[in-house]
């Protein structure tokens, strides 16, 4: 099993399951404690559009998908201020809007046509030095924010009308939460692809929540899981043949399913 | 009361509203320091707006509100209590934060809250009875425990004006007294203005009445007939508790 190491593809592939865990369990705990999984679902779906428009115009897809990702996930923090947009349709427009986006670009893009597949299912094991670079520079970016601004964070997110009161900044810190929820998923692509990778950002917390129920911890915990279910995915993908996004998704709920149910009995026997 | 008047805040005819429409209009209102003020009106009539205009949540269209606080500490010179039931109860954050996150403002961006502060925390706590829940998750609370929570967090910063929009909702009858009796208390160091569906049970401490309903009308007094609230075009619901018919608030015995 050490022989893996000498690739420089596995290497690459564990240091961005490592590093993905970090961004996906702290901005997770965020999204699940904020109850905006169906908006971070829309985020995603609505990035494919400027992965689409990346190949079109030959640039870095990841780089489109970063821009629409960020646009759509102002857009709609700044819908949900408004009562009278209709929120969870709004977001269901753009999720279908970007992906329709995607689909016509790629299939306008003249010449070979780009594997799909690895932008829908994800494929950590072509992560190249770059997009480990780009990854650890959000992950540090995250961690600052959190570690500098974590009761306001927390605040804003469990009340965010009482601490208007007192004139925090609240806008500002929820359209720089929502950006950097947004270049955390597009940043996560890679590891389980579109379809997938809002179960990153969200089956951590959850299990995490199981046992715990204080914002701090979970960040954590959602760490911890996030970590082992992307590792033993990657192993058990490599040994088994099978695509490793999917299998690190599996893994991370299997975790979820089986720790949920050992809660359940331990409740019932106290 | 030997104690010396002083205004905290002066609605000036002020029209608050959401989008196009109008929910309080032209109010008037002078609040001094040791007022306790009862606000009541039918629902809908914008007892929760008014609240929101004077914490700043939302800004008149028309008219003015002028704070005479000490510009030091503009924030924490009022403490707001707003309803609980639009706070998410499995939001995973715990008693202490809650209470901690009262004493949240711009200076605290950067800083950590200090020793002196935390224990502040604790000894409200203390005082309120639910000591011994610091560490629970706001999830594991009775609405009662809740409401407590709360009212710690509204009064942590030592406030000169104190709001609470309906804190009798959801709550037991014991909660109940014993908040009034800790408002009543409260109010020897600052001014309460509460709304209220059913401020029978205040009646003791509450010194004077604000009947809103689109408009404002203040009743400079506890005491109010049912022909007043008419002529106030204040219409509030009468609430029975059990067989005992319940008034709202005493007859004036003329």
């Amino acid at each position: 099993m050490l022989e893996l190491f000498q690739y420089e593809f596995f290497t690459n592939a564990l240091l961005a399951a490592i590093l993905t865990s970090i961004t996906c369990g702290i901005m997770g705990t965020y999204i699940v404690a904020k109850r905006i999984v169906f908006i971070s679902g829309g985020i995603t779906h609505t990035s494919f559009g400027g992965i689409g428009l990346g190949y079109f115009l030959s640039i870095n897809p990841i780089l489109g998908a970063a821009v629409f990702s960020i646009l759509s996930a102002l857009g709609i923090e700044y819908l949900s201020k408004k009562s009278e947009v209709r929120e969870d349709s709004a977001i269901a427009i753009m999720w279908a809007f970007g992906m329709a986006v995607g689909i016509i670009f790629i299939f306008l893009t003249p010449g070979y046509a780009p594997n799909l597949i690895s932008f829908l299912f994800g494929s950590i094991l072509t992560v190249t030095q770059f997009d480990l670079i780009i990854i650890f520079v959000l992950a540090l970016l995250i961690s600052l924010f959190f570690l500098i601004f974590y009761k306001t964070i927390l605040f804003v997110a469990f009340d965010e009308e009482f601490i208007r009161t007192r004139n925090i900044p609240a806008n500002l810190i929820n359209y720089i939460l929502i950006s950097l929820v947004a270049l955390t998923i597009v940043l996560s692509i890679k590891v389980a692809g579109i379809i997938l990778v809002i179960s990153l950002v969200t089956i951590p917390p959850a299990t995490a929540n199981i046992f715990v129920k204080d914002f701090k911890k979970i960040i954590f915990f959602s760490i911890i899981f996030g970590l082992t279910g992307s590792l033993i995915g990657l192993l058990l993908s490599y040994f088994l043949n099978i695509p490793s996004g999917a299998t690190i998704v599996f893994i991370q709920a299997l975790i979820f399913i089986i720790l949920r149910i050992v809660k359940s009995i331990q409740n019932q026997l106290t | 009361m030997d104690t010396k008047k002083t205004k905290l805040l002066e609605l000036i005819n002020i029209t608050v509203g959401y989008n196009g429409n109008t929910v309080i209009k032209d109010a008037n209102l002078e609040v001094y320091n040791d007022d306790f003020i009862g606000i009541i009106g039918p629902n809908g009539g914008g007892k929760t707006t008014l609240v929101k205009a004077i914490v700043g949540l939302l800004k008149p269209k028309k008219g003015e509100i002028q704070y005479h606080f000490n510009r030091e500490n503009i924030e924490h010179s009022i403490g707001y209590m707003p309803q609980v039931n639009y706070i998410d109860k499995k939001f995973p954050i715990s008693v202490r934060d809650v209470v901690m996150s009262g004493y949240m403002d711009k200076k605290k961006l950067f800083k950590r809250f200090t020793l002196i502060e935390k224990q502040k925390a604790e000894d409200l706590l203390a005082q309120t009875g639910i000591a011994d829940l610091k560490k629970k998750s706001i999830g594991n609370l009775s609405g009662g425990e809740l409401q407590r929570v709360f009212l710690c967090r509204s009064i942590i910063s030592s406030p000169k004006l104190l709001i609470l929009d309906e804190p009798n909702n959801f709550v037991d009858n014991r909660f109940e007294s014993e908040l009034y009796e800790l408002l009543g208390e409260l109010n020897k160091t600052m001014a309460v203005m509460i709304v209220s569906h059913d401020i029978g049970m205040l009646s003791t401490y509450i010194k004077t009445i604000a009947c809103v309903n689109k408009e404002l009308h203040y009743h400079k007094s506890n005491q109010i007939s049912e022909a007043q609230l008419r002529d106030y075009n204040c219409p509030i619901q009468l609430i029975t508790h059990g067989d005992i018919p319940h008034t709202v608030l005493k007859h004036h015995n003329h």
